[in-house]
């Protein structure tokens, strides 16, 4: 019996395989015809036998089948390495392809980071009033801080948001006196472009107002914000600054995160280490009672950033005005 | 601003302190200093010399051969230009390998056929002041060989540069004198005090003739002295101006720039003949006045004016005029050292477009106090420099009601400071009283609270509330120092942002699944490429202050922006841009709408996308044929979009004269309620086979006439009923026949097939 198998073990052609079915599992093969011959036995031998056979054939079919298998996948595969060979190092060509701004995507990547934080993100209007963007953030009409912006004013007396500081009222308003909230938008100033100013640009804004809400929570939020969004430890520095909206007031620099704050032949930093991000405070007790929040019982902090500048530096864009240009070779060339 | 670490000293000692340690914690503590400029450095070199002999350059009628003793064993061969070169003088001689501030090397040369070894340098060449008249000349006694650096005081020095901005809010900082104070602070070393009362000592000669008209004026003070004329600038006032940036323009205007650069305060100099009756108020709107630089001002009604005889001679804290200008043969001045309102100079000055040093400080809210000291500090240099000066009245000074405001006292709770900043500062009180006292805040502080009282020269806006204070404290106490803590807050689910969800959806979108670019695009219109494009779009608001004439229409639609990308990218392949902005309706109402344009795309792929959109975010849309009059639209392929009776946007083909082959859309995303939008239960799978069956009818009307009639057919065992295809007018529809029950068979089959068929029929619908 064990010749059958040797035998079969051996094949290493379909034909062969054939002529080794036919001599043996066909209806008029060895096995088939051994089978056919019990019938002659005696009863008691022919039960004991016929078993026997019976596995025999079983198991000699089986390798059969796997035999059969592999010799046609052997077969199939030989046939199709004759298949001519695909170029595959040609790159795609002619593809017409999609992009999103560089704002959004930088966007994209703040707003998510602040929402695991807990911050509402709130989505603001373009015009605005000019209670909103001045007098509810405690820029009164006789303030040098007015001159700091150039407005575009309309002609119904309302303006062109010069800073995301003008939802704050809104918020304070609709969501307070205990809020965190972040609103990224679109802000416009009356100044001539050149390669560092746009007209129009993005800022996005945070605060936090509660109860003891303090200078050290400010720092760690913000150094949390920058350290996810840069993917690793960022310092944050601050440094007194004047905005009439915050007492106390500070500019606040990050440690530099394309230099990992060393300076070193860095263009970003200028060597310094430190990136100037943006401004940002105690909100002023008078934005607080402005919009109906008790500045005795509540306090809390705001900070604010340019998301152009994060993004131009994000994607080392050397001309903002690319941005606002719609160019599509140059957005195009933006990946994620 | 720019500050002379030099002049710094005089108030301040700041022995063992480099100037990088000043900038740095000025920077921290203070305000922002953008760049210390090292003046005079390198030249050590520059070294007393005396000119032995001088003779005339035998090939030039200006040049001199000169031997200069520097204090060596051999005079040095100089060849020099200057008039005033002659034997005997005392110079300083830039020897071989200096470096002169501007950059030029001195090194040997021949001019003309001689050698030179070096340069007699004027006061100019080395920096010092804008004396460019010929060589120095050092007094006889001058020691010959000493560096010229240690003969002029003032020559090396560092000027460190503030950003204005930084120090808006404080207008004690405007003034050598206050910056020193601060500094005295932050390094723990006393101010030199100013003897504010000199002024006093004449308090007993003839006042002079003020009178305040106008509550913008705070205070003004005004004093006569004669004998003036003749008086040489000195050295030091020049040195000092010229390395903040301004040159001499002789002793009288030197002496008030100094004064203002010192205390912070400006001062004015008229010549005394020109001023009698001193009145400060308003002058009849349209009165004519000339400044001292010539500038043409007609008064309005808010312009506050120095008057004569009620005649006006300066332009309150913004310029002196003309007509009463000192010149240099005047020699009886009467100073003004005054206090006006910051926001009545800043509109005056931002109104005649003059920013003169005087308004810039003016406009910060100056201390009236500050009046004294530099009227005192006057007289001492008046003293020291012009000693035969007469003083010919008392410092005569009268104020409004405004500047006499009782002292201002604010109470911080020390909760709120350890609150307010996350850091406990209960073991502070030191330093916290050794800041305060020495900013001058005079503090109280008992076991719950810190009472200051504000010194003048911070009172006005700056330091008001608590939080003021609190800001002194910390920004001394150091905000490195403040160890970052994670809020304590409530841990609530931030609501969603639900049209941050939809536009980012509706992005994703466009940009991955269908090659769109997203772009931006000012809120109002390009008006000239739109003009070039042929288009007109409706505008409900206008920049009044538009930057470029013409870009002050507020766009109510976003495609005419869309195309004014794609005509700037006509040279792309494949076009297609969209943005999500903002537009003003006819109502001045400010909505969101999303709009793009397609070039090479058919009409069709576009409606299907735009559909595709919003399916996305459950939201079934229509078209419906609906003509417009705006004009960029083909003239009838172009539809209403619905969503359920509302229209909410529209699409078409562009009209080719204004761009060809290009399909747009825009949706009002604002009138979408993206927050109702219906479950939509998960498809319920018969486990029975299901037949589909198609016909075509041949159909003369749109299509949407043809669906109204076949939405009347209902049979429950026709579980959807779906447009396959369009040739021209053929619409090849199919149904698809399915039972949850069971596998249906032919006869039943046959007979919905039949069904159908009558059903067509029925409506004059025929079989193509």
């Amino acid at each position: 019996m064990d010749d059958i198998e040797q035998e079969l073990e051996q094949i290493q052609t379909e034909p062969e395989l054939a002529v080794f079915h036919k001599n043996y599992l066909s209806k008029t093969g060895k096995l088939t015809m051994m089978l056919a011959g019990l019938k002659d036995m005696l009863a008691e031998q022919r039960a004991e036998a016929g078993k026997r056979l019976n596995e025999l054939k079983r198991k000699i079919e089986i390798k059969f089948f796997q035999k059969q298998a592999a010799l046609r996948a052997k077969a199939v595969n030989e046939k199709l390495k004759q298949d001519p060979l695909i170029d595959i190092t040609i790159p795609a060509i002619n593809q017409t392809q999609g992009s999103l701004h560089p704002i959004t995507l930088i966007t994209r990547r703040i707003t998510e980071i602040c929402r695991s934080m807990g911050f509402l993100v709130v989505d603001g209007n373009e015009v605005v009033s000019e209670f909103e963007n001045f007098d509810a953030v405690n820029i009164p009409s006789d303030h040098p801080a007015r001159d700091m912006q150039d407005t575009f004013w309309l002609t119904n007396g309302k303006l062109l948001k010069t800073q995301t500081s003008a939802m704050q009222n809104e918020i304070l308003k609709k969501y307070g006196p205990v809020v965190s909230a972040i609103f990224p938008g679109r802000c416009y100033r009356n100044e001539a472009t050149d390669a560092r100013h746009e007209f129009a640009f993005f800022q996005c804004e945070g605060m936090m107002v509660g109860k003891d809400i303090s200078i050290a929570n400010l720092i760690y939020v913000l150094k949390t914000i920058l350290s996810e969004v840069y993917g690793k430890e960022i310092n944050v520095r601050l440094r007194p600054g004047f905005f009439p909206f915050v007492e106390p007031g500070f500019e606040y620099d990050a440690s530099c995160p394309f230099c990992n704050g060393t300076g070193k032949g860095c263009n970003v930093c200028k060597g310094s280490g430190w990136i100037e991000l943006g401004g940002c405070g105690m909100i002023h007790s008078n934005v607080l009672e402005m919009a109906g929040v008790d500045s005795k019982q509540y306090q809390g902090f705001a900070f604010g950033f340019g998301l152009t500048r994060l993004a131009m530096m994000q994607y080392a864009i050397n001309d903002v005005r690319l941005l606002n240009s719609g160019n599509l070779e140059f957005l195009r060339g933006i990946k994620r | 601003m720019k500050i002379s670490v030099d002049w710094l000293k005089d108030y301040v000692d700041l022995k063992g302190i480099t100037t990088q340690q000043i900038a740095e914690k000025l920077t921290q503590i203070t305000c922002e200093v953008e760049e210390v400029i090292s003046v005079g450095q390198g030249l050590e070199s520059v070294v007393v010399g005396k000119i032995l002999t001088c003779e005339t350059h035998p090939q030039s009628d200006h040049l001199h051969l000169l031997t200069v003793d520097i204090g060596q064993e051999k005079p040095l061969n100089i060849v020099c230009g200057a008039p005033n070169a002659r034997a005997g003088i005392i110079v300083a001689v830039a020897t071989v390998g200096t470096v002169m501030p501007d950059g030029m090397k001195i090194a040997p040369t021949k001019i003309r056929g001689y050698e030179s070894f070096g340069m007699c340098c004027s006061y100019a060449e080395l920096g010092y002041k804008d004396d460019n008249d010929g060589i120095i000349e050092l007094s006889a006694k001058t020691k010959i060989g000493t560096p010229i650096t240690k003969v002029l005081k003032g020559l090396q020095d560092d000027i460190i540069d503030i950003d204005n901005i930084s120090v808006t809010n404080r207008p004690d900082l405007w003034g050598h004198y206050g910056m020193a104070r601060e500094l005295a602070v932050i390094f723990n070393r006393p101010l030199k005090a100013i003897d504010a009362t000199l002024v006093h000592t004449y308090d007993n000669l003839p006042k002079l003739k003020i009178k305040i008209e106008d509550e913008h004026c705070l205070s003004y003070g005004a004093i006569k002295i004669s004998n003036l004329g003749g008086v040489t600038s000195p050295d030091i006032i020049q040195n000092r101006l010229y390395k903040l940036g301004h040159n001499s323009h002789g002793f009288l205007v030197d002496l008030t720039n100094y004064l203002m650069f010192a205390f912070g305060n400006p001062l004015h100099a008229f010549d005394a003949n020109k001023v009698d009756k001193i009145s400060v108020g308003m002058v009849t709107p349209g009165t004519q006045f000339i400044t001292l630089k010539d500038n043409e001002i007609t008064a309005t009604k808010d312009m506050l004016f120095i008057k004569s005889n009620d005649l006006p001679i300066a332009l309150a804290g913004v310029m002196g005029g003309k007509n009463s200008e000192v010149v240099a043969s005047t020699t009886e001045v009467v100073f003004e050292i005054a206090t006006f309102n910051a926001s009545n100079i800043r509109r005056t000055s931002t109104a005649v477009g003059i920013r003169s040093d005087a308004s810039l400080r003016y406009e910060k809210s100056l201390d009236p106090e500050l009046n004294w000291l530099a009227a005192s500090e006057l007289l001492r240099l008046i003293r020291e420099y012009a000693p035969q000066a007469q003083i010919q009245s008392a410092f005569t000074r009268v104020t409004s009601k405004i500047a006499e405001q009782p002292p201002l006292k604010i109470i911080l709770p020390k909760k709120m400071l350890n609150s307010y900043t996350g850091v406990d500062f209960g073991n502070q009180d030191e330093m916290v009283k050794c800041k305060l006292t020495a900013l001058g805040f005079a503090p109280q502080i008992t076991a719950n609270e810190i009472v200051v009282t504000v010194p003048s020269w911070r009172r006005w806006k700056d330091i008001t509330t608590p939080a003021d204070v609190i800001e002194e404290i910390v920004r001394n106490y150091g905000y490195q120092n403040i160890t970052p803590v994670a809020p304590k807050v409530a841990i609530v689910p931030a609501p969603a942002a639900p049209n941050a969800q939809v536009n980012d959806a509706l992005k994703d979108l466009l940009a991955w699944k269908y090659a769109f670019s997203e772009v931006h695009t000012n809120i109002w219109y390009d008006t000239k490429v739109l003009k070039r494009l042929g288009v007109e779009a409706p505008s409900y608001a206008t920049v009044a202050n538009p930057f470029n004439q013409g870009d002050d229409q507020i766009r109510s639609l976003m495609l005419p922006s869309m195309l004014t990308v794609a005509e700037n990218n006509k040279h792309q392949p494949d076009v297609r841009v969209f943005e999500i902005g903002r537009v003003i309706n006819e109502k001045e109402i400010e909505n969101e709408h999303l709009a793009g344009v397609a070039v090479g795309m058919d009409y069709k792929t576009v409606s299907e996308m735009v559909t595709d959109l919003f399916a996305h975010l459950g939201i079934k849309i229509a078209y419906q044929l609906q003509q417009s009059d705006l004009n960029f639209w083909h003239p009838t392929n172009h539809a209403q979009i619905l969503c359920g009776k509302t229209v909410v946007g529209m699409i078409g083909i562009i009209h080719p004269q204004v761009m060809s082959n290009a399909v747009g859309f825009e949706i009002n995303l604002s009138q979408i309620d993206f927050q109702n939008v219906s479950k939509e239960r998960a498809p319920i799978l018969s486990k029975f086979p299901k037949t589909e069956l198609d016909f075509t009818f041949v159909w003369k009307n749109n299509y949407a006439a043809l669906d109204t009639i076949w939405s009347q057919y209902h049979n429950p065992l026709v579980t959807k009923r779906c447009l396959k295809a369009v040739y021209g007018n053929k619409f090849t529809l199919t149904f698809t026949v399915s039972s949850t029950e069971k596998t249906l068979d032919k006869t039943e089959i046959n007979k919905i097939h039949q069904e159908i068929l009558d059903f067509a029929a029925q409506n004059n619908v025929q079989l193509g």
